[in-house]
């Protein structure tokens, strides 16, 4: 374990469960003395309504996501002494991109995700992403319940 | 991580994914020096059918199974260097037993599962057990691939 996962991926977005998520794969990286990738994906299936796409939110959103990512690497750097992090704003499926997309770009070997995340009910016990990526998946997933 | 995990669960059926995930599962619990319970989960609905029951197998069955169990406790132990191993066999139905029964009854923190099992066509990302486990386990679960 100390030596194999050496570059993990680690989905956050925003939610409680994808911040405990963060917190062990934090805890890995330090231990494996890896490269942890901390990804926000956003769904931008949510900006093909009509009434939507004649503004644009692209902006302000990729500026408002960019800072909370850059703040929660700050925060395992400085909580956790991870060396290398790195913050991968990604557009896209969430499902999709945290199961192959980032993954191959990034030759990932662990991927970290919490059980439920943001548009889970708390009485499902697998989120939709995490099922994904639990499935599809080519690397090893360690699925985070709090 | 170092520090979360005390009592691991390894699932191991002799299928080549089991193999690789107890292996993980031994690098982990050595690395964190937690106990790890080695379970062999045998499904008795195989013994359902009638023109089986007329015999009794279980006591054959369980010598068989049990002293696989104790080899590959002293592979964990001997080869990974792990203190504290304990075998662990339960009949019944693998998803249920692991996922909700072996956990509940010794306190798992962590459960480990092959991505594909017994049963496992290779083709298939993710075998029923391991499914079975992401979702239902109270647990982190590691899925093990590679």
């Amino acid at each position: 374990m100390i030596d194999d996962y050496k570059r993990i991926l680690v989905g956050f977005d925003g939610s409680r469960a994808s911040g405990h998520a963060l917190e062990k794969a934090a805890e890995i990286a330090k231990t494996t003395d890896g490269t942890l990738f901390i990804a926000r994906v956003f769904d931008t299936r949510v900006f093909q309504s009509q009434e939507i796409i004649q503004f644009d939110y692209t902006e302000p959103m990729t500026e408002n996501l960019t800072r909370s990512l850059e703040e929660q690497k700050i925060k395992v750097e400085n909580d956790y002494g991870v060396k290398n992090v790195e913050t991968i704003l990604h557009y896209g499926s969430p499902g999709n991109s945290m199961a192959h997309t980032l993954p191959q770009e990034y030759d990932i070997d662990l991927i970290v995700i919490g059980a439920t995340g943001q548009s889970a009910v708390e009485r499902v016990l697998l989120g939709s992403v995490a099922e994904r990526v639990t499935r599809h998946a080519l690397c090893d997933v360690l699925i985070v319940r709090p | 991580m170092a520090h979360n995990y005390e009592r691991i669960l390894v699932g191991f059926d002799e299928s080549e994914g089991s193999k690789i995930a107890l292996k993980r599962a031994a690098e982990l619990a050595k690395e964190h020096e937690a106990k790890l319970y080695v379970a062999r989960v045998y499904d008795k609905r195989i013994f359902q059918s009638n023109d089986i029951l007329s015999g009794d197998y279980t006591e054959p069955i369980t010598q068989s199974l049990q002293a696989t169990i104790d080899d590959y406790v002293g592979i964990v132990i001997n080869d990974y260097g792990v203190q504290d191993v304990e075998g662990v066999l339960e009949f019944g139905s693998p998803r249920t037993v692991m996922s909700r029964t072996i956990p509940e009854k010794y306190n798992i923190d962590l459960i480990v599962v092959g991505a594909t099992g017994e049963s496992g066509i290779t083709r298939a990302l993710l075998g029923s057990v391991a499914e079975r486990v992401a979702r239902m386990a109270l647990c982190d679960v590691l899925i093990v691939r590679t």
